[in-house]
């Protein structure tokens, strides 16, 4: 057992009792042969169940092959099935495991609390019912973003939406900042996979995006790479003038480039 | 001994190059090399290190051949969403901009934000 698993049984209640459950949320980063953390490995390692949610098949055996008590969380998901019904059946499967007395480790992409909700959810509810938790940060698909871009957010300012709520609820926007739009390839989905009304709805974000920062603005659609290796997938676009052809793929970030 | 094992030429490198740091800083400096070393042919490199895609493709493509290994293969999961309250045609939130000389303009709320404007 690695040193950061014994960290999470350190953390577990006193008193002795070696049923007694815990739950540790990690996240693989976006390419798991770089990005996975000592400590979420060991967390990984450690655990006596382990649940993930993740985007790539290498990822997936990574993990399996460091646990094998793994087993994933994708068996929740339905094509139109709505993904808060997944999410509540996810949050319900990981506390149930819990507080039937295991030592839990949730292996999610990315970072496991950036646009990723069950892992939140799903502490609040383990520590509401008296079990220990906790969540480990990781590598997400904006820190990819940054580094792959050359953004520093202290230059530029930042703002950065799910890609439904920004159409949806229109905050207000700081031209001059950079907007990272994530989820695009999901934009207006609620159910588990993307439709063939992504792209039209995408057309109607680039034209209200054109109507705030005006045509010309560079802007690129981003897909960190998952692979070491192999360069992030960019097309860049200048707004209103030659984005007709942009069209994001499932796991697409749009970054709407700073004008200073 | 079968073939099989032997077949995931990608996926067996990528894990080792989780666990050999040596061997990942190699790769991170000359990926068609150790491509090459784990097996695949030139134009098998030429498409893998295309884009993500490319390599995604890959990967799969040699995984779904496995018997064992084709359940990994699943399409990527969001795993957050609008909130559940946010309704289209209901915006809840003021579209004003906090400073006018600096914000974005406001737009007119439609009654379907999906759907595209006139031509």
């Amino acid at each position: 057992m690695g040193v950061a698993a014994g960290l999470a049984v350190a953390q577990a209640p006193a008193g002795g009792d070696a049923r007694r459950g815990s739950l540790t949320v990690v996240g693989t980063g976006i390419d798991v042969a770089s990005h996975l953390t000592p400590a979420a490995r060991g967390a990984i390692e450690g655990a006596d169940e382990v649940l993930y949610l993740l985007a790539d098949p290498v990822a997936a055996l990574r993990v399996e092959t460091l646990n094998p008590r793994a087993s994933s969380l994708d068996h929740f998901y339905g094509p139109t099935k709505p993904r808060r019904e997944t999410y509540a059946e996810i949050v319900d499967a990981i506390v149930g495991a819990v507080t039937g007395g295991a030592r839990v480790c949730v292996v999610l992409y990315g970072h496991p609390g950036v646009f990723a909700l069950p892992g939140h959810e799903a502490i609040a509810r383990v520590r509401a019912a008296g079990f220990p938790a906790r969540m480990l940060p990781a590598v997400s698909a904006l820190d990819c973003l940054l580094a792959d871009l050359g953004i520093d957010p202290a230059t530029t300012g930042l703002q950065t939406y799910e890609a439904s709520y920004f159409f949806v609820r229109r905050p207000t926007v700081d031209p001059r900042a950079t907007l990272v739009l994530l989820q695009v390839g999901m934009l207006g989905e609620r159910g588990g996979a993307p439709t063939g009304a992504v792209a039209s709805g995408f057309r109607v974000l680039l034209d209200r995006l054109t109507e705030l920062y005006g045509s010309g603005r560079e802007a690129v659609l981003y897909e960190a790479s998952p692979f070491p290796g192999t360069a992030p997938a960019l097309a860049r676009l200048r707004l209103g003038e030659d984005d007709g052809a942009a069209t994001p793929a499932v796991m697409s970030t749009l970054c709407v480039l700073s004008g200073r | 001994m079968t073939s099989v094992a032997s077949e995931p030429r990608l996926t067996d490198l990528f894990l080792r190059l989780a666990d050999d740091p040596s061997l990942l800083e190699a790769y991170g400096r000359d990926p068609r090399s150790a491509l090459a070393a784990a097996g695949l042919g030139a134009a098998e490199i030429d498409t893998a290190v295309r884009s993500p895609e490319a390599m995604r493709t890959a990967v799969e493509a040699e995984l779904t051949t496995d018997p064992a290994l084709r359940r990994l293969v699943t399409t990527p999961r969001m795993s957050t969403e609008t909130p559940g309250e946010l309704e289209p045609d209901k915006p809840s939130e003021p579209d004003e901009p906090s400073d006018p000389d600096e914000g974005s303009e406001p737009d007119e709320p439609s009654d379907d934000p999906w759907e595209s404007r006139p031509a």
